[in-house]
């Protein structure tokens, strides 16, 4: 009984976490990363694939969600200042360059197995939906 | 006629036959050629299409695999293709998987597995858990795409070819995150192989053969097949020609073959061949008659000019002569033989000529050829034809006809002695005495070497016989000289009547011929005829008989005389026949009868016997003081046999007691005379035979010494006392000086060796005189005293030349 109640409590108190930010975005990566938090500054250079190494030198695997998702419409406004749409011609012109623009996964789920599989990989998801195996590196309002 | 007959007897058939195998050889060899070449060409087009195809469809099989290969390097790197590091959660991978297999129309599966090899997505309904990614189908560790050659599906258990890629993260170029497959269905493939009628042969790089488009082929069949020209199949042979792969991007390593029948080019070289043959067909018919026509032209003038050979030697009419139609060889030929006419015309004209002139001399040269150069006299040839005329007239006629054959005697020893040309001397000298004593009507001519014929018509045997004596006796009369000294000639004569026995001409002239010869044995010079031969035959095979037994064969004596003294020293006794009729023959009649007939040596043993009665009674007698020897003669047959020798010997025993008292010199009275004859006789063993007579005392005379065949064998060989000279060598002494020296030189051999000499045939003092001087002991003939029988003791006998 005090194990079930000992459960009950953690499980209320990682519920009330997550819970009390179900409008939160969670940005994650791989474990192994070294860094334990990130600046909105860093990441927005990431995901415009202009920073692509970690400090340690390993590549640093960007993942989006697919364009018409909503979550990708805010952590772009959130991160980039913009609608994706707005990229259009930025990932264009870094298309000619070789560069591509990070690797699009079509679910949270997804993204949150692809992030704890992959190494130098980072992600993000809905603070609902807070995947096993990550490090979250930072947390957007 | 076999046809080797008819090619070697026609130049016609063997140049036809020529020209006809040429346009043959020429036709078959040109047709061959063309065939051939026609289905080379036919069968290298028909594997140079089949293999033009085979490389069609081997192309696109390539293209196909190509295609194939290209499609999954670019599906393996679809950005979808980035979920299989999240197993494909979200199911992107084989939604992407099933979208494109059914957009290309895959047949087949697309099977995406990841990292660790674990099945993530297929485009087929197969359950995941729990596959793994099969070893064959582990893809390059370059980036290309594999190809997996034909092989079975490890999951579905049929034939597939494979395409194995790895997938590479997008976000990590580097990132190896799993493998895409595409398994693509071997009856697609198939099918495009299949296609059309070529009959194809694959085998995998490592000969293991995939694909056959004979069904029934096994696959060790096919890999043997891929490695060989030729292939049999159902008892069928094929042709197998290697295809070369085009060039592709992917570098498919099979061999492939395809593999013609040759069936199907047979339909055109059938039309080809009828073809041909109808052309062969076509040109053989004016070929023909073209190839006869040409013979016919070369022919036909030689066999003109056969004809009128044959004709012309069949004629013999050389005047002929042939049409010369042509300038070429034949005309040429037909020239030289009117040339080779016109010579054998002029020839046998020329022939014609000598022939007739030939006769004429023939007949001037007739007489010459039938008569004698040396005599004038017919010659034997011209006498045989007349006789043979005369002997059938005669025949017809009932007529008498008689010949004579006349021999010269001694004419040998006149050749021999005086020389040829004396030979053809008398000869001529006797044909002109023949000649002058013939009858009117007869004739004569030469018919050997000293021989003569005389022809005596309508005469029979009685006249022709006094004509012949005749003739004999005008040879007598007829002296002439030769060598300067005056001479006869003798002749003795065969007559030969014809009778009416008388077979042929033939049986005539061989009567006279014996005839001829008994005169000849008769003593010569004499004229014998053949009932004169036939009597005295019968005579001297009966009488002589009959003689012995009425002992009327008798000695007779002539005395041999001292030549310096001149007094009577011995006698030859002689034997002689008193006949029937009174007459005395002489021994030269019968002797030689008598050793005919094997009576010689009872005549021999009947006059010694009586020879020695008398040697004994002279003793006896009043006229006892007789001393003379008895030469008695004694035959070849009488000492042929011992037993006579032995009688011979007792009867000399019987009375020696007083011949050896009235002897000369102590020895016997009795002389052996021994002729020289053929020396039929052992002389040594006579001498033995003879030796019992000699220790008696019996004396040895060689008689006729110098005639004979071994004088000096006989000298020599027995103890010889006397030596008898022939009577002719003594006749001839006179008129022959060479003779005088070989009697003095027998004289001198005789004196050396102690042997009294006795001259036969002394008939008149000079030659006595003569022969005293030369050394001659004794001496005998006419000129001393003739023979004389015992019998008729007072009558002289005239006996001849002896």
């Amino acid at each position: 009984m005090a194990r079930l109640v000992l459960g009950l409590w953690i499980w209320i108190a990682l519920a009330g976490v997550c819970a009390a930010e179900s409008r939160t975005i969670l940005v994650i990566a791989n474990p192994a990363v070294p860094v334990s938090a990130i600046s909105e500054a860093s990441l927005r250079a990431i995901y415009l694939m202009q920073m692509t190494l970690w400090p340690d030198g390993t590549p640093i695997v960007p993942v989006n969600r697919d364009s018409e998702s909503a979550l990708r419409d805010r952590f772009s406004r959130l991160v980039l200042g913009a609608p994706p749409r707005d990229f259009a011609g930025y990932w264009a012109r870094l298309h000619f360059q070789g560069e591509n623009p990070p690797l699009v996964l079509g679910s949270g789920r997804d993204v949150g197995a692809f992030v704890a599989r992959v190494a130098g990989a980072i992600g993000y998801v809905v603070a609902t939906a807070c995947p096993h195996g990550v490090k979250i590196l930072r947390h957007l309002p | 006629m076999s046809p080797t007959g008819v090619f070697r007897r026609s130049i016609a058939v063997r140049t036809f036959a020529l020209l006809a195998g040429i346009f043959l050889l020429t036709y078959f060899s040109i047709s061959a050629i063309v065939l051939t070449r026609v289905r080379d060409h036919l069968q290298s087009a028909a594997v140079r299409s089949l293999i033009d195809g085979a490389r069609l469809r081997l192309a696109s099989v390539q293209r196909l695999f190509a295609q194939q290969a290209t499609n999954v390097r670019a599906w393996a790197r679809l950005d979808e293709m980035n979920d299989l590091v999240t197993d494909d959660i979200d199911g992107r991978v084989g939604h992407a998987l099933r979208q494109l297999s059914r957009d290309y129309a895959i047949p087949g599966t697309l099977y995406a597995f990841d990292r660790a090899g674990r099945l993530v997505a297929s485009s087929a309904a197969v359950p995941h858990s729990g596959l793994h990614l099969p070893q064959l189908w582990y893809p390059d560790q370059r980036r290309s795409v594999r190809f997996i050659d034909k092989s079975l599906d490890p999951y579905g258990g049929e034939e597939v070819v494979a395409f194995s890629a790895p997938v590479y993260a997008t976000y990590a170029p580097r990132m190896r995150i799993g493998t895409l497959v595409l398994v693509y269905r071997w009856t697609a493939v198939k099918s495009i192989l299949s296609f059309g009628n070529v009959h194809l042969l694959v085998a995998r790089s490592d000969d293991v053969p995939i694909f056959s488009a004979f069904p029934g082929l096994s696959s060790r069949a096919v890999r043997q097949a891929l490695d060989q020209s030729r292939v049999r199949l159902g008892g069928q042979t094929y042709s197998v020609s290697r295809v070369r792969l085009p060039a592709g991007p992917l570098s498919l390593r099979w061999k492939v073959a395809v593999v013609t029948s040759g069936a199907g080019v047979t339909a055109p070289i059938h039309m080809a061949l009828e073809q041909i043959a109808l052309l062969g067909v076509v040109l053989t018919v004016p070929m023909a008659l073209l190839i006869g026509m040409a013979t016919r032209r070369l022919i036909e003038p030689i066999r003109r000019l056969t004809i009128a050979a044959d004709e012309i030697s069949r004629s013999s009419d050389t005047s002929r002569r042939v049409e010369v139609d042509r300038a070429d060889e034949i005309g040429a030929l037909q020239e030289a033989f009117n040339r080779m006419i016109a010579r054998q015309q002029e020839v046998l004209e020329k022939h014609e000529r000598a022939v007739l002139s030939v006769s004429q001399l023939n007949e001037s040269l007739q007489n010459l050829a039938m008569t004698d150069a040396l005599t004038g006299l017919p010659n034997r040839r011209a006498a045989e034809s007349r006789l043979k005329e005369e002997f059938a007239a005669s025949r017809r006629a009932g007529a008498s006809l008689s010949i004579a054959l006349f021999d010269l005697d001694h004419f040998k020893a006149i050749n021999d002695r005086y020389g040829h040309d004396a030979g053809d001397f008398v000869l001529q000298h006797c044909a002109g005495t023949l000649r002058g004593a013939l009858r009117a009507g007869d004739w004569v001519a030469r018919w050997g070497g000293e021989e003569f014929l005389m022809v005596f018509r309508d005469a029979d045997l009685v006249r022709a016989y006094a004509a012949a004596e005749r003739v004999c006796h005008a040879l007598r009369a007829a002296v002439f000289e030769l060598n300067g000294a005056p001479m006869t000639v003798r002749a003795s004569g065969g007559l030969s009547a014809l009778r009416e026995t008388t077979r042929d001409l033939a049986q005539m002239l061989s009567e006279a011929d014996h005839c001829l010869y008994g005169a000849k044995r008769g003593g010569r010079d004499r004229v014998v005829h053949a009932e004169q031969i036939a009597g005295n035959l019968a005579w001297k095979t009966g009488q002589l008989r009959e003689a012995l037994l009425d002992s009327r064969v008798v000695p007779a004596y002539q005395v041999i005389v001292d030549l310096a003294s001149g007094r009577p020293v011995a006698e030859e006794v002689l034997a002689r026949i008193v006949l029937p009729n009174g007459r005395i023959a002489t021994a030269g009649e019968f002797i030689d009868a008598a050793e005919d007939i094997n009576l010689a040596h009872s005549v021999d043993t009947v006059i010694t016997r009586q020879a020695i009665a008398r040697c004994a009674g002279l003793a006896d007698g009043p006229h006892g003081g007789s001393r003379r020897a008895y030469f008695l003669n004694l035959s070849p047959q009488f000492l042929a046999q011992r037993q006579n020798m032995v009688e011979l010997l007792e009867e000399v025993k019987s009375v020696f007691p007083v011949c050896a008292q009235t002897g000369a010199g102590g020895a016997s009275p009795i002389v052996l005379e021994i002729a020289e004859r053929p020396a039929f006789l052992d002389i040594r063993l006579l001498r033995e035979e003879l030796q019992p007579l000699l220790d008696f005392g019996c004396r040895i005379a060689l008689d006729d010494f110098g005639s004979g065949f071994s004088s000096f064998l006989y000298l020599a060989e027995l103890p010889v006392s006397f030596i008898k000279i022939e009577g002719w060598m003594v006749r001839s002494l006179n008129s022959n000086k060479n003779m005088l020296r070989i009697i003095q030189s027998i004289a001198a051999l005789a004196d050396e060796l102690g042997i009294i000499t006795v001259a036969e045939s002394v008939e008149d003092a000079a030659t006595a005189q003569q022969l005293r001087e030369i050394g001659i002991t004794w001496g005998q003939g006419y000129y001393f005293g003739k023979p004389q029988c015992a019998v008729v003791d007072d009558r002289k006998v005239q006996t001849g030349m002896n």
